[in-house]
């Protein structure tokens, strides 16, 4: 069967990816840049992709490895960053107008996708697969080419270190 | 902790909400003697609420824009014709095509490209989307319009009101495309040229797209540089600046 139209994958998938990106990354400039290079780059090997796959897995692959080249340049910076910022709080730039809750639940947010970050690799792509993406234990187990009690585990880890952070930081 | 460890793939199993029920008789004998465990599942189950609600972010606005330019670059390399036409041929875009591009302006907009991250709606309900309204949204920064400007540093810029909605932007300086290299916000477009710009008048066009309405807003700006410093640039006709689509 013929691969869909590339505008269509790209209609289909775009917030989503940058979604799972988002939490991947934990930055939206980062996120976003890394989506666009990975449409880029998907789009130069669409034509070898057979349709075996979920086409959002495939594409959250390319993306995982695009993001992987630039994230240790980024976490350098975000080093470097913490090592010589003045105590800033931590503030995000939101709208002066939002009701508060919806500020709250904003911070709630990025402290999350923050802590989803500084997980390591492997949690970090079973986190965002499992509960951004909904996929199941097998479904991850054969995207990190390990056992379903492997997922688990990592899984288990991620949740422990995410809710420590979320303690720390709320 | 040593005796924990065999449960602790039943534990992510029960924050998951996929505990077997043949297991879950051996995780309640488990918890009941141990706090932490009980806690670390209490707490996972929290998080677990939250990963699932985290909100989804709209992508910015003209994310698709740059994207399909990105790609209109690889195109050509690439040898194939993957893309639909109008997207390698802006001509046929904003001419012939033109069902076509509305046709795909509502697809774009139905599909979430949607103001900002913040989740701000850049026009409120009901707001201005005619025409005339559109134009006075983007209101050219620089070089403004009639300017006589350096020809090595020129930036080209347009800001965006607060009343633009959602659409779709190409940005061309002489009819080349250059949104590909611009930077795009919601606020702003910006394009700085690698090369100084020729001496001569230079026409900025703005092609700004939304389900109901496709305009240009278009200016134009005069280039000196030091060999070129007598009698004005040649005019561009007043007519080109605001062609109707």
């Amino acid at each position: 069967m013929e691969n869909p139209s590339f505008q269509d994958v790209v209609s289909r998938y775009d917030k989503r990816l940058y979604n799972a990106m988002l939490a991947y990354l934990g930055e939206r400039e980062e996120a976003l840049e890394v989506t666009q290079e990975a449409f880029l780059a998907a789009f130069r090997a669409y034509s070898q992709f057979r349709g075996q796959s979920d086409p959002f897995t495939w594409l959250y692959r390319i993306a995982i490895n695009v993001a992987n080249r630039r994230y240790r340049r980024l976490r350098r910076r975000e080093e470097l960053r913490v090592q010589h910022a003045s105590v800033e709080g931590g503030a995000i730039p939101v709208d002066s107008h939002s009701p508060e809750s919806e500020v709250l639940l904003q911070e709630k947010a990025r402290l999350l996708r923050e802590a989803i970050s500084q997980l390591p690799e492997d949690q970090r792509i079973a986190v965002t697969l499992m509960y951004l993406e909904n996929s199941s234990y097998e479904d991850i187990a054969r995207f990190q080419n390990c056992s379903v009690g492997t997922v688990k585990s990592r899984l288990h880890r991620a949740r422990l270190q995410l809710a420590e952070w979320m303690k720390k930081r709320e | 902790m040593k005796t924990c460890r065999p449960y602790e793939s039943l534990l992510a199993a029960a924050a998951d909400g996929a505990l077997r029920a043949e297991d879950e008789l051996r995780l309640q004998g488990h918890l009941a003697r141990c706090a932490d465990c009980r806690q670390a599942l209490d707490e996972s189950r929290k998080i677990v609420g939250e990963l699932r609600t985290l909100p989804q972010e709209e992508l910015p606005p003209f994310f698709r824009t740059r994207l399909m330019a990105g790609l209109e670059r690889l195109e050509p390399a690439a040898g194939r014709s993957r893309l639909p036409r109008f997207w390698s041929s802006p001509r046929l875009a904003w001419g012939t095509a033109g069902v076509l591009a509305v046709l795909l302006a509502v697809s774009f907009l139905q599909r979430g490209l949607s103001p900002g991250d913040s989740a701000r709606a850049v026009a409120p309900a009901g707001g201005p989307t005619s025409a005339e309204a559109l134009r006075a949204a983007i209101r050219p920064v620089s070089p403004l319009d009639d300017s006589v400007v350096s020809g090595r540093d020129v930036a080209v810029c347009a800001a965006f009101g607060p009343g633009l909605p959602a659409g779709s932007l190409r940005l061309l300086v002489d009819g080349r495309d250059v949104t590909g290299v611009a930077d795009i916000t919601r606020e702003f477009v910006i394009y700085a040229p690698e090369e100084p710009l020729g001496a001569g008048p230079h026409l900025v066009t703005i092609e700004f797209s939304t389900a109901t309405e496709r305009i240009e807003r278009s200016w134009i700006f005069y280039a000196m540089n030091g060999d070129e410093a007598h009698g004005a640039p040649a005019p561009v006709s007043r007519e080109r600046r605001e062609a109707p689509l």
